[in-house]
């Protein structure tokens, strides 16, 4: 069974039965074990936080003091602080770090782009690693497809055990439809109130633009994590020379001629546009990562792990 | 220049069937690269840049997809229409069939200026060259020289070099033009062609032309004279020359110069004769003299009593009062005398180094000292120097010095004579020819004492000091005195009174003198001997020459010649020389005429020929190649803009 699914999501046949201890077992059961390590990565990454402990930025109700704040009217007096009163005789709010769970949101953008260079299969193993690693650390994990609107979706899950529902979860999506970050993503926020760390796995490939679908998350105060999947066959089709081109969401087409000349122009177009998201995501404060689709996916989540602001 | 554009290539019908299938298959597979390799990518707009996008909705950028197919269409256009191998109808008009026929008569020697001017075959050969060189590829040419008997030089052909070589040989021939006979021969060579056509170049000094020697024939004429009224004609050379031996004097001849004159004055000339040597090479100067040719008239000058030709003569004239003479083919002629065997002069008497070194001046002569295996040679003379054995019979005798009483001595003696010299001689005397003994001092001597037919031909005072004459024995000269008592033989006319002397004494010579023909004509000979085959050569010691072999028939062989000068006939040992000269009135008056004429009947209206057409080669390349490089170009250009988007 969790072959079957592994294979599925990681794109692995199963294995003949009879075939016995073949590679692709070996692989995976290498594959769980780099799940496991993964996850014990993550840990380390956030030594000393107990379960369900994970420090969110919000500073609320909670029972461990964060930080002073000056009174201004309308604030809960229950929260001043007597003993600075009386010392210093100023009125100060006491604040607590609020916490709770963690909600972690994978939104995959399932579009039919998204099928083209495996840029799909990369965001479903990411998903599977990185929710795994937050099942592991008992954070609410929840999945869900975008296109032009909001499709499937994974409820909240937690704990280890909810892993193969996951996956199960990511091998059912198939690669369709169109792109409209902005629509998706407004219903995504319309529909969940908790906020939390929205991870956003797409290509970005969205005609309207790429810059609404992050403001409605940044704007609905969503942690947000973009992870840009790329793919080198994006840019570097196989054919070369005159060639009609067929967008693989609208069926657009467009006649052109791929040259070594062209080729060059869609690099250097791909890399400005990278870099206009990377900009526009740090003027947002958006963690903003570029991943390759046919990069091994452990070493993209160490990757991530190392570079923090993820999974902390 | 017609603007008109005719296919000379492959026929119009398959170019047309060939252009609508290639144009059709050239759509087709342009309709063929229109259906673009489908694509599927994820983002379309990824490879639209923007300017492509605002370009592209431009009305006319439709069109552009239409510029590579027209460019493909119109370079098939030019690849087919190159197959057709278009030109214009001036230059695809069939090509012409010349047959250029060069006027070689000795007219055309004639020079166009003064000295060191152009001949007339000269201009001819010049303005051929330039013909030729405009031939175009379509044309063909033949040359032919027109003499008495014409020939083609060069064979149909369009090589201009072969032409131009063919051209560059041609030389003037001795024999006069015969203008039927070339146009007999050109309608021969001439293929059935309408366009073939005759160009005749040359100075139009021909009998009138009759319209049945030119019919079927595109004749026309190109003169090779400037036009206007001073056409350079002035002419005097030799008309005529004979010479032959004195039958009782083989040893001297006769010679007669007829000298005619077309300048409008009276030409002082100076006639040389000049004899030649073996080899037919000039040699010495027998005889030099001034004559007054009349004007446009002609002076038969006699030379006799002349001496010291072996083989034969050449006679030049030269104009020598400064007047024009354009023609100078014909101021020279040559003959040859009957041969004469070698003289042999048997010497008696001891070592005489003045004797000898005269006789080394005579090639003809042999020589060779008395002794005892000299009885039996056959001397023609012998010259006893201060010794008087008995005459030898049958030779004639010059005995130098006066013998002592006893001798044998033809003549008697006189009175001693002493510090004497030749008060006077026999000036007609041919011993005396070119001789003046006036001057000789000598020491001591005899009067010698002539006999009855002797001849006293010198003397002193009235004392006769040398006597010719004949006894049993032979013709003899004596001299009253031993030269080595005078200075005689110091004097320059020693070797000529000895030169005079042998040749006065000598015995004649059998044979006819030298055979001359005609140049022009066929030349009957009778051949050396009765081998059945002849070497010809000649005219020896000039560049052009022949040196042919000749079947012989009863030691007669008959060949055709048109070159003046010296010929020899070889069969193994024996040869036979004779020479050709040519004199033609009509040659030497030079008339030119720059418009000939054609005539159907001696009363009939005279039609000129008309000028020949010019020739215009095709100066630029082919057409076709202009049109497969702008194909080329097109090629370029549609592949250069294509990869530059400028055509889809």
């Amino acid at each position: 069974m969790v072959s079957s699914l592994l294979s599925r999501v990681f794109g692995k046949k199963r294995p003949p039965e009879s075939a016995g201890a073949t590679a692709d077992d070996l692989f995976d059961e290498e594959f769980l074990r780099k799940l496991e390590s993964l996850a014990l990565a993550s840990r380390r990454a956030a030594a000393g936080l107990r379960r369900g402990d994970r420090r969110m930025k919000k500073k609320g109700s909670g029972i461990e003091f964060a930080d002073h704040k000056a009174y201004v009217p309308g604030d809960d007096i229950r929260l001043l602080d007597v003993g600075v009163y009386q010392r210093l005789g100023k009125l100060l709010l006491r604040i607590y770090e609020e916490e709770e769970d963690l909600s972690l949101y994978f939104l995959i953008d399932r579009s039919a782009s998204m099928a083209h260079g495996a840029k799909l299969t990369q965001a479903v193993r990411l998903t599977a690693a990185l929710g795994y690693i937050g099942l592991s650390s008992l954070d609410r994990v929840s999945v869900l497809a975008l296109g032009n609107e909001l499709h499937e979706r994974l409820p909240p899950i937690r704990g280890k055990q909810r892993l193969f529902r996951l996956l199960r979860f990511l091998s059912g999506l198939r690669a369709s439809g169109r792109t409209d970050l902005s629509a998706a993503l407004r219903r995504f926020a319309s529909m969940h109130r908790r906020r939390g760390l929205a991870v956003l796995l797409t290509d970005l490939y969205d005609p309207a633009g790429f810059e609404a679908g992050i403001d409605v998350l940044v704007h609905h105060r969503f942690e947000v994590c973009v992870l840009h999947i790329g793919s080198k066959l994006d840019r570097q089709p196989s054919a070369r020379g005159d060639v009609s081109l067929i967008d693989a969401e609208t069926a657009e087409r467009a006649e052109i001629t791929i040259t070594a000349k062209k080729l060059r122009e869609v690099e250097e177009q791909v890399r400005q546009t990278e870099l206009l998201v990377r900009r526009f995501c740090a003027r947002k404060r958006v963690a903003y990562f570029t991943i390759d689709a046919g990069a091994p996916f452990d070493e993209v989540v160490l990757y991530l792990l190392r570079r923090g602001g993820l999974l902390e | 220049m017609s603007l008109l554009v005719v296919l000379t290539g492959a026929p119009l019908s398959l170019l047309l069937g060939a252009g609508v299938t290639s144009a059709l298959a050239l759509v087709g597979l342009y309709l063929l690269r229109e259906q673009h390799r489908p694509l599927l990518v994820p983002f379309v707009e990824l490879w639209r840049q923007k300017a492509e996008q605002r370009r592209s909705s431009m009305p006319w950028q439709r069109l552009r997809r239409l510029l590579s197919l027209l460019l493909q269409l119109t370079l098939l256009g030019l690849l087919i229409l190159a197959l057709g191998d278009p030109r214009s109808d001036e230059a695809a008009r069939p090509g012409r069939w010349l047959v250029l026929v060069v006027d070689v008569s000795p007219s055309m020697t004639a020079r166009l200026g003064d000295q060191g001017a152009a001949t007339r075959l000269d201009e001819a050969k010049k303005r051929l060259l330039s013909w030729t060189r405009e031939l175009n590829s379509r044309d063909r040419a033949l040359v032919m020289t027109m003499s008495t008997r014409p020939q083609v030089e060069c064979g149909w052909t369009n090589d201009r070099d072969r032409l131009a070589r063919s051209i560059e040989a041609i030389a003037a021939r001795d024999s006069a033009a015969d203008l039927p006979r070339a146009l007999e021969l050109a309608r021969d060579v001439l293929p059935a062609r309408s366009a073939a056509e005759v160009i005749l170049i040359g100075d139009g000094a021909y009998p009138p032309l009759a319209e049945a020697d030119a019919a079927g024939l595109r004749l026309s004429f190109e003169p090779v004279t400037p036009p206007g009224p001073t056409t350079p004609s002035e002419n005097v050379g030799i008309s005529n020359f004979s010479a032959r031996r004195y039958p009782d004097e083989p040893r001297r001849f006769e010679a007669q110069l007829e000298v005619s004159s077309t300048a409008k004055e009276s030409a002082e000339v100076e006639l040389v004769l000049r004899s030649i040597d073996a080899s037919f090479r000039p040699r010495s100067v027998i005889e030099v003299k001034r004559a007054l040719v009349p004007e446009n008239g002609r002076l038969v000058v006699p030379l006799a009593q002349l001496s010291g030709a072996t083989e034969g003569v050449i006679a030049e004239v030269r104009r020598v009062d400064g007047g024009p003479d354009f023609l100078p083919t014909d101021n020279h002629a040559q003959l040859l005398l009957r041969p004469l065997p070698p003289l042999r002069v048997l010497l008696v008497g001891p070592p005489n180094q003045f004797i000898e070194a005269a006789l080394l001046a005579e090639p003809e002569v042999v020589t060779r000292r008395d002794g005892p295996d000299a009885d039996s040679w056959p001397a023609d003379v012998v010259i006893y120097d201060g010794v008087f054995p008995s005459p030898r019979p049958g030779a004639a005798a010059l005995y130098l010095g006066v013998p002592d009483a006893g001798a044998s001595y033809p003549v008697r003696l006189g009175r001693e004579l002493k510090a004497f010299g030749f008060d006077h001689w026999r000036r007609d005397s041919p011993l005396f020819a070119s001789v003046d003994p006036y001057d000789v001092q000598v020491l001591a001597g005899r009067a010698l004492l002539p006999s009855a037919g002797d001849t006293a031909i010198a003397f002193s005072g009235q004392d006769p000091i040398a006597i010719m004459g004949q006894r049993s024995e032979g013709r003899f000269v004596a001299l009253g005195f031993d030269p080595r008592q005078s200075d005689f033989f110091l004097r320059a006319a020693w070797p000529l009174f000895l030169h005079n002397t042998l040749r006065e004494l000598a015995p004649a010579a059998l044979g006819d003198d030298g055979v001359g023909v005609v140049p022009g004509r066929e030349w009957h000979l009778r051949t050396p001997s009765a081998d059945p085959s002849a070497r010809i050569r000649g005219p020896l010691g000039q560049p052009s020459s022949i040196d042919r072999g000749a079947a012989v028939t009863e030691q007669r062989t008959t060949i055709f010649g048109e070159l003046a000068g010296f010929y020899e006939v070889e069969q193994g040992g024996p040869k036979l020389r004779f020479f050709a000269n040519y004199f033609d009135d009509g040659e030497a008056r030079l008339a030119p005429t720059r418009a000939l004429e054609a005539r159907a009947a001696a009363s009939a209206p005279a039609r000129a020929l008309p000028r020949p057409r010019p020739l215009h080669r095709d100066r630029d390349l082919a057409p076709w190649l202009l049109l497969l490089a702008l194909a080329a170009l097109l090629s370029f250009a549609e592949w250069w803009t294509y990869h530059r988007r400028w055509t889809v």
